[in-house]
């Protein structure tokens, strides 16, 4: 599986759902593994091509249903969320972008969030996928729109994150504070129902041309969207300090801690697993 | 990161499903300017453009 799954990946896994007559996925791994099982479930009973999917306007109607299969998440790191959500992400390798397949039926049926299965996650992945649970609950919540019950998800989501991934990335076997974090990754790709932002926006090219890890590319880009949003979220901002009890107020003790984290993520070097 | 593909990044991000979502609307030129100051790693290039 590729660190940012492609639609090889999908097609190897069709091959071997259909080989062995299954009637069910059980996605399992992180975020690119849980988008790509999650696909091959929605693609097992298609008959157009993937890419006619997107998740642009209705394109979500012109799947058949029926041919969905049913789908358990077991996700292995803390981050993406995706064990919650209605979509996966995958990279047309031709265009080098990523696209979004969509569809409502493409929400997992069972989740099993056990935190024992994150215990193995090195210190700079478990950095670098808590940090894109916290971006998602950062864009969300600094989204436009009247979503109270996002925006408290996505407070709730920031504070454990800050809580508890300084100690999951320093003692990988802190059950609690993994617990904490498969609950906050949860609860960050629930509130970013809501919205996104430039953050994300900008990551996933970035992620298409240089095969960047997403989480790690959100760190680095997160300060640099905050100053330009810095008129429009001001108010958040406040409240954001205030919920993760920062040291200075409102923007500038966000962006403190926001410009530390990029300078230091700048300099991590993730090497993907490939094994395809 | 390095500086490649700067205007198509910028191009990409602003017709991300994502940029919809941000607090002020957001275009390729402004998308490409913030990717641009990122990789540079200077935040103060962004805090005098924006």
């Amino acid at each position: 599986m590729r660190g940012n799954p492609v639609a090889a990946n999908v097609e190897a896994g069709l091959k071997a759902y259909h080989a062995g007559a299954h009637d069910g996925v059980v996605a399992f791994g992180g975020g690119s593994g849980l988008d790509a099982g999650k696909v091959i479930a929605f693609m097992s009973g298609q008959t157009r091509p993937l890419w006619d999917f997107e998740d642009i306007g209705d394109w979500w109607t012109r799947a058949d249903p029926k041919g969905i299969a049913p789908i358990v998440a077991v996700p292995t790191t803390a981050g993406t969320g995706s064990e919650v959500g209605r979509a996966g992400v995958i990279l047309n390798e031709e265009t080098h972008q990523k696209k979004i397949i969509f569809h409502p039926k493409m929400m997992p049926g069972i989740v099993i969030a056990d935190p024992e299965l994150t215990v193995g996650l090195p210190p700079k992945i478990t950095a670098a996928t808590g940090f894109d649970a916290f971006v998602h609950c950062f864009e969300a919540f600094c989204a436009p729109g009247f979503h109270p019950l996002a925006d408290g998800v996505a407070l709730e989501g920031m504070r454990l994150i800050k809580t508890y991934l300084p100690r999951a990335c320093k003692n990988g076997g802190d059950m609690e504070a993994r617990s904490r974090m498969l609950a906050a990754a949860s609860m960050g790709a629930t509130a970013f129902q809501k919205g996104l932002g430039a953050v994300h926006a900008i990551a996933h090219p970035v992620g298409s041309f240089f095969d960047t890890h997403h989480g790690l590319t959100n760190a680095v880009i997160t300060p640099y969207v905050i100053v330009h949003n810095r008129d429009a979220i001001a108010e958040r901002m406040k409240v954001v300090a205030r919920v993760l009890d920062l040291p200075k107020p409102g923007v500038d003790g966000v962006l403190d801690v926001g410009a530390r984290v990029s300078a230091r993520s700048s300099a991590f070097r993730i090497r993907w697993p490939r094994s395809a | 990161m390095t500086l490649r593909n700067p205007e198509e990044i910028g191009r990409e991000a602003a017709i991300d499903p994502s940029a919809g979502g941000n607090p002020i609307p957001v275009d390729a030129a402004t998308l490409e300017r913030i990717f641009r100051s990122a990789v540079k790693g200077d935040l103060s290039l962004e805090e005098l453009s924006a």
